[in-house]
């Protein structure tokens, strides 16, 4: 459509190369490559190697152990920053003894902190955290902890944090650790909360509710691994902004029902994501979960509990794109293509497929792009995998029966799928996997098998 | 229907139809926020793009006119390179000082779209090889001192993936 006009003579571009990127370019090239690809990359030339460490950090760590003496000589950080670190050891000032010049050149520039120290000491980690000042996210391991006894001591660390963690929550009876709770209780700016597992005597300590309350109306996201004695706390606390849950729950005693629970779940009206995991439920009455039907901004949903029966009238959610549950019957999944009309990820935990189930299942959501499920041993081969390719914009397909003795070659017809980016299998498998569709990742037991080099 | 003139780096002019030059945000500012008004036979100069390339991306530009605005993509779609229209691969199917030319003009102009695809198709130059393949092919010279290389292999020992 367009028409030249003064033809000059056209004098030819200097030949560009991809140096001539500019670096917000390049970095948008290295952003879509898996991590692998990522570490190939930092080490083409120096400006790569800058640009992946201070641009694409979100999935690199550096892990500094106080065992492990054998880092290269020197900062560690001449082309590179770290933003998330992890530091390991039993006190910090064995991990100083060890670590102490590269701890020093990198704290400034890290934005997340893994701490998996056996005995901190309050001094020290008062020390470490004013290093690691502009921390958006703390995860804590600790075994003990000892920390801050008079407040005016924290004041004003970690301004930045976003996301609090502790991993594991061990021997709190100590008296100062409240005082560690007062100083996070101060905070303003963090919105999203870990508590990934705690041991059993943790309940005694309720004081870390207390914490959960001062954090509650702020936080974005949640994630809690606790026993049904802390439970019955979160019960009362408003969660007006919450939008990601994570509730693992073991109930183990008697005297406190899932229904508390649950009802406290669907008042957080603005809850996107959900994950509920119940287990060692006492009782053993079927959990209905009638009122995650009604939550209106659901996309994801994920429950992990003992025995669970889907609503008996039934009303469309349509803004459902995730979800993850046990079935228990054909029937059962009718219901669920009229209940989730619009699934892109779908994995179904308990019963294992066979002939009958089989194409009910691929061809309830012809779009779906996440797949998990589990087939029965016997019914594995080519020509049941074969009507997976109706399923044209699968990118993570993962059978989750083990299975026995399997060539990998039975795979090609799903490897035959051209969005399929993973492929995840499990149990003892034998052969190689085929040329076809080389984007595609596949793992046997969550392990990677590189191509063969044809 | 409304065009307009754009004049190259060698001193080329196109005449363009407007709707298709607005595939460049650069020119949609400059029409409507800095108000150049095309109507003055003024043509606008694109200091930093060559005739040869403009030519090109006109071709893109003019084939990708009505395409829909691109979804907000979350994070995991982004990561895809697979989902090339074939339309787009054969334009793409060009020698590597090319394409790199394609891609400083688009992101002179501002094309995020064009851009998009065009870093697609380097990833997937890049995925799967060693960084001596990866140097060989974009004719990169290794500029780390003698020994460097192997130290920051060892490094990225240290470094592992983080889980989400």
């Amino acid at each position: 459509m367009e028409v030249k006009e003064n033809q000059s003579v056209p004098t030819f571009p200097v030949m560009p190369s991809i140096h001539d990127l500019p670096n917000e370019v390049l970095v948008m090239i290295f952003r879509l490559l898996p991590f692998a690809d990522r570490l190939q990359v930092c080490i083409v030339c120096k400006r790569w190697n800058g640009l992946v460490f201070s641009f694409l950090d979100e999935h690199i760590f550096l892990c500094l152990s106080q065992e492990d003496r054998q880092v290269p000589k020197g900062a560690l950080s001449e082309y590179r920053t770290y933003r998330q670190v992890k530091l390991c050891g039993s006190t910090y000032d064995g991990l100083e003894d060890v670590h102490g010049e590269r701890i020093e050149a990198l704290a400034a520039g890290a934005r997340s902190l893994v701490l998996e120290i056996r005995e901190p000491q309050k001094e020290e980690f008062v020390q470490l955290m004013r290093k690691f000042c502009h921390l958006r996210s703390l995860t804590m391991s600790c075994e003990e902890f000892f920390v801050v006894d008079e407040e005016d001591e924290g004041r004003g660390l970690l301004p930045n944090l976003e996301r609090l963690a502790f991993e594991q929550l061990g021997d709190f009876r100590d008296s100062d650790s409240p005082d560690l709770l007062k100083l996070f209780m101060r905070h303003r700016t963090i919105r999203h909360f870990v508590i990934r597992y705690c041991d059993p005597d943790f309940h005694k300590i309720v004081l870390w509710m207390d914490l959960l309350e001062a954090l509650a109306p702020r936080l974005l996201s949640l994630s809690l691994n606790i026993n049904c004695f802390l439970a019955r706390y979160p019960c009362e606390m408003e969660f007006k902004a919450l939008k990601v849950l994570y509730l693992r729950v073991q109930f183990s005693v008697e005297g406190f029902t899932a229904d508390e629970l649950t009802q406290a779940v669907y008042r957080m009206v603005n809850l996107e994501d959900l994950t509920i995991v119940f287990f060692a439920m006492v009782g053993k009455h079927s959990l209905k979960l009638n009122g995650v039907w009604q939550m209106t901004k659901l996309k994801k949903f994920i429950a992990n509990v003992d025995s669970f029966v889907l609503p008996e009238i039934i009303q469309p959610m349509p803004h459902l794109e995730q979800l993850s549950i046990k079935i228990n019957d054909a029937t059962e999944l009718q219901k669920l293509k009229l209940l989730c009309p619009n699934l892109k990820a779908l994995e179904i935990q308990s019963i294992a497929f066979n002939r009958e189930l089989w194409l009910p299942l691929v061809t309830a959501w012809p779009t779906l792009e996440h797949l998990n499920f589990r087939v029965g041993n016997q019914f594995l081969g080519v020509r049941m995998l074969k009507t997976l390719q109706s399923l044209s914009n699968l990118r993570k397909l993962a059978l989750s029966g083990v299975y026995k003795a399997a060539n990998l070659s039975i795979l090609d017809p799903v490897l035959a799928i051209a969005t399929l980016q993973e492929l995840h299998v499990k149990g003892t498998w034998k052969g190689s996997v085929s040329g076809l569709n080389r984007f595609c990742r596949v793992f046997v037991n969550e392990k990677f098998v590189p191509r063969s080099a044809a | 229907m409304s065009t307009i003139k754009l004049e190259t780096s060698d001193g080329v002019k196109f005449t363009v139809k407007t709707q298709v030059a607005k595939c460049s945000g650069t020119i949609r500012t400059m029409l409507e926020d800095i108000g150049i008004n095309p109507q003055d036979g003024e043509a606008i100069p694109l200091s930093n793009v060559h005739s040869t390339i403009l030519q090109k991306i006109l071709v893109w530009a003019e084939h990708h006119v009505d395409d829909p605005e691109p979804p907000r993509e979350d994070a995991d779609a982004a990561k895809r390179t697979d989902d090339i229209c074939s339309w787009d691969e054969d334009f793409l199917k060009v020698d590597q000082r090319t394409l790199f030319d394609v891609m400083l003009a688009a992101n002179y102009l501002d094309m995020k779209q064009l851009i998009a695809v065009c870093c697609k198709t380097v990833a997937n130059m890049i995925k799967g090889k060693t960084a001596d393949q990866i140097r060989r092919t974009f004719n990169i010279e290794n500029d780390f001192p003698p020994g460097e290389e192997d130290k920051i292999r060892l490094r990225n020992q240290f470094c592992e993936e983080r889980s989400r």
